[in-house]
């Protein structure tokens, strides 16, 4: 099939800055929804054993990444670069405006119990999430929510993929909590 | 009691509160809040006497404890206020909500290592194919174009090298700038501001702004303005 070579190739080029979906649509001059359908037809062809990448896709982009079962041997050939993961403050604060999007920082103090504007501008110039809008309450503070990045880090297709959050109930029987 | 451990290492007053309760092993809705919060209480003090830096919200934390603490002992029949009750389930929705996200930020380090496994390759550099195109339109135009076409690929080629960036980082330490200045003033009594500022780097300025600072502190010396606006100088003290 000539779409599925070309969009290989051209994700190929790509490489880490992947498409966006409605790119690839300008250019192979498809519908979003075909292009759509060709990426899932093309990542169901490429999870068959004898490939070694596979079509990831990340909120609207796309990109081709490597079988992570191969990875000791990608190993062997260059040091791999291990990201820094962030630390336990960064993740309770993105995991706080993932599910609560869009929020205002006054909230995310509030859930934490303890100050998150450093935070949040740390995630902010990480990329990991954005402004989205104001508030309409008084002083009309920033709103924020997650942007694609912060799928592609975790390696999430859609904010639905996001783990669910545990609602504790008050039981009758004496449990250990946490 | 055993404070040794983590003794300060909690992303918050709410965070700590969570540790304090999973240590009795009991389920949150079942403890004693008078323990929890002379726990709590103790494990602040044990942090100041270790000169920690507290972040407000855990003395926060702790003023409001005290309150439902006494609100407890001195029941105010003013219905206005909460009671004790409500303050101490509002209390315990925070912590309930906190952990929900706590928790939740394991399973998504989790999703981050796992993502962390696939890689992708660095994006090519597509240059390489825009160069092309331009060489052979430009063959088919007049001299001009040719000429302008080459023009702009030398400016692209000099904003593609590196420029010079040369980093000094030259280090001043206050007890060095003060010791200078004190060897001005071994010459002379009196000397105008400006004249200490010798080089015009910030991190000069600044030290040599707090070693006058400092200099004026320990009764080195004087500084003097006759009047608004005017020049300000710096005057040695006369020792004894």
């Amino acid at each position: 099939m000539k779409l599925e070579a070309t969009l290989e190739g051209l994700l190929f080029l790509c490489g880490d800055d992947g498409i966006e979906i409605k790119e690839i649509a300008k250019l192979l001059s498809l519908k979003y929804e075909e292009v759509e359908e060709l990426i899932v037809k093309m990542t169901n062809n490429y999870q068959k054993e004898h490939r070694g990448l596979c079509l990831e896709r990340y909120g609207n982009i796309c990109k081709l990444v490597t079988k992570s079962e191969y990875n000791e041997f990608y190993q062997k050939l260059i040091t791999l670069n291990k990201d820094k993961p962030l630390t336990t403050a960064g993740l309770e604060v993105l995991a706080i405006v993932a599910y609560n999007q869009p929020v205002t920082r006054i909230v995310v103090d509030e859930i934490r119990g303890i100050g998150s504007a450093h935070m949040l501008k740390k995630l902010q110039a990480l990329e990991l999430i954005g402004e989205a809008g104001r508030s309409k309450l008084p002083g009309c503070p920033i709103l924020y929510k997650t942007t694609n990045k912060f799928l592609d880090t975790f390696g999430l297709k859609d904010l639905s993929e996001l783990p669910i959050l545990e609602k504790i109930e008050e039981t009758n029987e004496k449990e250990i909590i946490l | 009691m055993d404070y040794k451990i983590n003794i300060g290492n909690f992303e918050g007053p709410l965070d700590l509160l969570l540790f304090l309760i999973k240590q009795k092993k009991v389920d949150i809705f079942e403890i004693n809040i008078f323990e929890i919060i002379n726990e709590y209480l103790n494990h602040i003090k044990e942090m100041e006497k270790l000169n920690l830096n507290i972040a407000s919200e855990f003395l926060i934390m702790a003023a409001e404890l005290i309150v439902l603490k006494s609100a407890y002992l001195l029941p105010n029949p003013n219905i206005e206020n909460d009671s004790p009750e409500d303050i101490k389930q509002n209390l315990i929705n925070r912590l309930l909500e906190y952990e929900q996200y706590k928790k939740v930020s394991f399973k998504l380090n989790n999703l981050f290592e796992q993502r962390s496994l696939k890689h992708s390759k660095f994006p090519s550099d597509l240059n390489n194919l825009v160069v092309n195109q331009e060489q052979e339109i430009t063959i088919n135009n007049d001299l001009d174009d040719l000429v302008k076409a080459f023009n702009s690929f030398l400016l692209r080629i000099k904003d593609e090298k590196p420029p010079h960036i040369k980093v000094v980082n030259t280090e001043y330490s206050l007890s060095e700038r003060t010791k200078e200045i004190k060897e001005v003033f071994r010459s002379i009594n009196k000397i105008e501001f400006t004249e200490l500022f010798v080089i015009t780097k910030q991190a000069y300025i600044i030290i040599t702004f707090l070693s006058i600072l400092e200099l004026s502190k320990k009764q080195f010396l004087n500084i003097i303005q006759e009047n608004n606006f005017q020049k300000i100088y710096l005057i040695k003290k006369e020792v004894g």
